[in-house]
């Protein structure tokens, strides 16, 4: 058959049927793969991007803001609601550090609870708190005894009578305080030398310039060396995958700080990094009942932290190891 | 019935043409296909709950080995207040960034 005799219309029955059937089902399958990309191929897209995104500190403006994307997107997916991870970078000028009133605390652990809610922690089968409080009994602690008395000769120079902290972590009272005791509540220390930042074989963990240790959590390896090298203990391995109800989940996040963790990865205090970026103060302080917890900016001199380390008696955990936390203690 | 024992170790050659023909038709070949599949996912899907029962437990275990580590790690340390001179120089460092 000719072009000639195709052009007027003088094609075989059969071979225009195959046409048309060919046609038509070519349509069909290029609508069906359409959908399909919509729904899986999407999301194999989205998990595809995340294995291979680059060191969080290494990315370009454009790749960072790629990853925040997909990860909105498969977080919005997963809780069902619409979840915003911001990517805030730290503010210039900006130190932050934070101060703890030992005399005011009462032990409630409102501090413990809000900052689970806030950082979308796992909750109910395995808990993660960031932040620990020791109940410790009075007789260990006394305020007119701090810094007398200390040894200045041989090896002890420069140890200080202090406060012993021998306590306990898992009380459990009707009220608190109760009588005789006092609490300390310990969390990430934020170090400015800190040890589990030097230990990480991936780079996954540092220290912004505002002062607050973060964790690229698509790139930890869950290796625990920075659990094991913080002297405070203040990192959370997640050995199962974290409980988070949908419901529970506190959709607005930063990218390294309260977003959704997976098995395997660390985690800790951020300063909720999501909240002190944009000038509000952190979960735990807002929640604390008794104003024992003050949080600012050290370089600057009215700040309400600045202040407390200027006029009050303060004392840092484990300062010997020179690991220079930013998390004062402090008392009237 | 013969016993499985009783059986001739040898294959007779009808008994080899019968094997051969149901194995190399396609229905034979679907069936084997299917048969395997369902076995690999049952399989599958054993050794992940024994898997994921085992491994509940041990979860508790670390988390708790953890909390103790931490609790001991804690213990004994003392908190020692911080001089005036210690102040000043820390915020001298925090300012010039030297810490």
């Amino acid at each position: 058959m000719s072009d000639k005799d195709d052009k007027n219309g003088l094609e075989g029955p059969r071979r225009k049927f195959l046409k048309k059937a060919a046609a038509g089902a070519l349509g069909v399958a290029a609508l069906a793969g359409a959908e399909a990309l919509s729904a899986k191929e999407a999301e194999a897209r989205v998990t595809w991007g995340e294995w291979f995104q680059k060191n969080y500190r290494l990315m370009t403006e454009e790749e960072k803001k790629d990853a925040i994307e997909r990860l909105e997107q498969r977080y919005t997916e997963e809780y069902d609601k619409r979840v915003a991870v911001d990517g805030t970078p730290p503010i210039e000028g900006v130190l932050f550090g934070y101060a703890l009133n030992i005399q005011k605390c009462i032990g409630c652990r409102r501090c413990v609870y809000g900052c689970v809610k806030e950082n979308n922690q796992s909750r109910y089968d395995a808990e993660i708190h960031w932040i620990r409080v020791i109940e410790m009994e009075k007789g260990n602690f006394a305020p007119e005894q701090i810094g007398e008395g200390s040894s200045k000769v041989g090896a002890f120079a420069g140890e200080a009578a202090g406060v012993t902290l021998e306590g306990e972590h898992y009380y459990e009272h009707d009220l608190v305080p109760k009588e005789g005791h006092f609490y300390f509540p310990i969390a990430c220390m934020q170090c400015e030398n800190p040890p589990c930042v030097k230990v990480c074989p991936a780079r996954t963990t540092y220290r912004d310039p505002d002062g607050i240790v973060v964790i690229d959590y698509n790139w930890c390896i869950g290796c625990r060396m920075c659990v094991t090298a913080c002297p405070y203990w203040a990192r959370r391995f997640n050995w199962g995958e974290p409980n988070l109800p949908k419901d529970e989940m506190n959709p607005a996040t930063h990218y390294l700080g309260n977003r959704p963790r997976m098995k395997g990865v660390v985690e800790k205090c951020t300063f909720c990094v999501q909240r002190t970026r944009k000038g509000r103060h952190p979960a735990c302080v807002e929640a604390c009942p008794v104003g024992a917890r003050k949080f600012g900016n050290l370089l600057d001199p009215d700040s309400e932290v600045r202040q407390v380390i200027e006029r009050k008696r303060v004392f840092r955990l484990k300062a010997e190891l020179n690991t220079y936390p930013k998390f004062f203690y402090f008392i009237d | 019935m013969k016993n499985k024992k009783d059986r001739p170790m040898v294959m007779t050659m009808d008994e080899v043409a019968n094997k051969t023909e149901r194995l190399g038709s396609r229905r034979g070949f679907l069936k084997g296909v299917v048969v395997s599949g369902v076995a690999l996912g049952a399989t599958a899907t054993a050794a992940k709950k024994v898997g994921d029962a085992l491994f509940k437990e041990d979860l508790e275990r670390r988390y708790e080995a953890e909390e103790r580590m931490a609790e001991g790690a804690l213990k004994g340390k003392k908190l020692v207040p911080m001089t005036s001179e210690e102040k000043e120089e820390m915020i001298k460092g925090f300012e010039s960034g030297r810490t």
